[in-house]
């Protein structure tokens, strides 16, 4: 039993990504445009129009469901700045760092 | 960093070079800043600089934030982000009709391929860069020239909002806006699709040499929205190497050796003042004191040489953003010319000026238009206009452009005529 609760809690966190390792995909990928608040002004992102997004409070456009965020991840958002990450992480590295943009609109209001 | 670190971290680089897997689609800047062409190219289309990427490139390529951050440039070297290769196939067509109103077909047919080589650019060691672009047409040049037309190595130092910036190298003119490779990514800034006027009163390329690469220094500084460089050179500079290993064009001091007379000398200085107005544009103003060169037809020895010094107003703005930019310039110059030879020496003033737009279509086309209208001296001006559709996607691009130029005069008697240039440019970049 134990060992079946640890391989569904393994899944999961397979399939959900990791918070914590998301963090880091975050801080050496997105903290350029999106900002250490998370509120799209990072250093170049003041720079950018459209401006990026906060990660932390706007809509976003693809919708904010886990596997919406992901693509948007992956593909990129033609028309901006935001370019497709398929070919520059792992699937693992978007998986986390999805989880990890998920852990940060929680308390969206 | 200790030197041992850098050149443990230069080596791997260079090592990359021959270990490197197939390179990623994107070009280098792409790659290592992680980013898509939008990010710092208005609509994606280069060479058109964004507000982002002229920071970038004034930061000695570096992402504002990222200045100075010698960890970052540590994790990101690698030959595929420092490294380009650009192939490109062109199709040209070129008509003319002299004064006594014969017609007469220059050129009609398919140049490949020409090959640029970016053997190394980008951002190093937290606070250097460089940027060095290496030209060649094996298949259509004779002898097989391949020229350099641009090395340089930039630092740059500071922050965002108050940062210095410094150049040195075989260096083209950077601006924004306008005064920067405006219509297409050749480098002389505009007016590019006029001749320049060959005889000792009128050897001024619309706006100057400031198209050509000059050996020299530069230094700037940025605050805010205002950036002001200061520029000295070593004259118009031509670095060709032939076939055979031996130079090819000369340079500016190898020719002023050769001077009779007591002449001021190649050396060439430049103040220019580029003030970003928030979204709506850019105002760029210069001052430059150039000096151009002019070999005689077969005379080896002796030649006209050309100092101007020539006040620069560009205006970029950006009407609709992301939809539609126009902009505007002129120039006035004061022109002495002296020679190797017993003729006279002379004085003669030139001035013109442009408008033109772009409009971005759609993500992946843009049109062009430009008008030009500039007086070589007081007998002899040109006038004309480009059109051009560039189709950029990715690594591609498809460029299409064509040229009309009329002359209210060519050299010897005062005549008429015109030209007309079509072609068709696709190139790769990798």
């Amino acid at each position: 039993m134990t060992l079946l609760t640890l391989l569904f809690v393994a899944q999961t966190a397979q399939a959900e990504g990791d918070v914590t390792k998301g963090r880091e995909v975050y801080m050496a990928n997105c903290l350029t445009c999106h900002g250490e608040k998370f509120n799209g002004k990072g250093p170049a992102g003041i720079y950018l129009r459209p401006a990026p997004r906060s990660l932390a409070t706007d809509s976003f456009k693809n919708g904010d469901k886990p596997e919406q965020i992901q693509a948007s991840v992956s593909n990129g958002l033609p028309g901006t700045a935001m370019s497709g990450f398929a070919k520059i992480l792992s699937a693992e590295q978007i998986r986390n760092v999805t989880a990890f943009i998920g852990s940060l609109r929680k308390n969206r209001s | 960093m200790p030197i041992a670190k850098k050149l443990i971290v230069g080596l791997s680089a260079l090592l990359g070079l021959f270990f490197q897997h197939a390179a990623s689609a994107l070009p280098a800047f792409a790659r290592r800043e992680k980013a898509a062409c939008i990010m710092c190219h208005v609509n994606s289309t280069a060479p058109h600089l964004n507000e982002l990427g002229y920071m970038y490139r004034r930061m000695a390529f570096h992402l504002p934030g990222r200045l100075g951050d010698e960890k970052s440039d540590e994790e990101t070297v690698n030959a595929t982000n420092h490294m380009a290769v650009g192939i490109s196939v062109a199709y040209q067509y070129t008509e003319a009709k002299a004064g006594d109103g014969t017609k007469s077909v220059s050129a009609n047919g398919v140049s490949m391929p020409e090959i640029q080589l970016w053997p190394l650019v980008g951002g190093f060691f937290g606070n250097f860069g460089t940027w060095s672009e290496v030209d060649a047409s094996p298949m259509t040049n004779a002898g097989g020239e391949i020229g350099v037309s641009q090395a340089d190595i930039r630092y740059a130092f500071g922050a965002p909002h108050l940062f210095y910036n410094f150049r040195g190298g075989l260096m083209a003119p950077e601006g924004y806006g306008a005064s920067d490779q405006w219509l297409d990514d050749g480098n002389l800034p505009l007016m590019d699709k006029l001749a320049p006027m060959r005889n000792q009163e009128t050897f001024v390329t619309p706006f100057g040499a400031m198209g050509s690469a000059e050996l020299g220094i530069e230094a700037g500084l940025n605050y805010e929205k205002s950036h002001l460089t200061l520029g000295a050179y070593n004259g118009w500079t031509d670095v060709n190497i032939n076939a055979d290993g031996t130079p090819g064009t000369q340079s500016g001091d190898l020719r002023v050796a050769q001077l009779k007379h007591n002449d001021k000398g190649m050396r060439d200085y430049r103040v220019q003042l580029d003030q970003l107005v928030g979204d709506l544009g850019a105002v760029t103003a210069g001052y430059y004191h150039g000096t151009v060169p002019l070999t005689l037809p077969n005379d080896a020895t002796n030649f006209w040489l050309n100092h101007f010094d020539q006040a620069r107003l560009y205006l970029t703005s950006f009407t609709v953003p992301g939809k539609l930019d126009l902009f505007a310039g002129g120039a006035w110059a004061k022109n002495q010319y002296v020679s190797t030879t017993p003729n006279p020496d002379g004085t003669f003033t030139t001035k013109g000026g442009f408008v033109g737009a772009n409009y971005y279509v759609m993500p992946h086309m843009t049109a062009s238009g430009r008008l030009d209208r500039f007086e070589y001296n007081s007998k002899e001006s040109a006038s004309g206009y480009s059109l051009q559709l560039s189709f950029p996607h990715e690594n591609t691009i498809l460029i299409l452009h064509f040229n009309h130029a009329a002359s209210a005069q060519t050299s010897g008697p005062l005549q008429a005529g015109w030209n007309n240039d079509f072609g068709a440019q696709l190139r790769f970049l990798l």
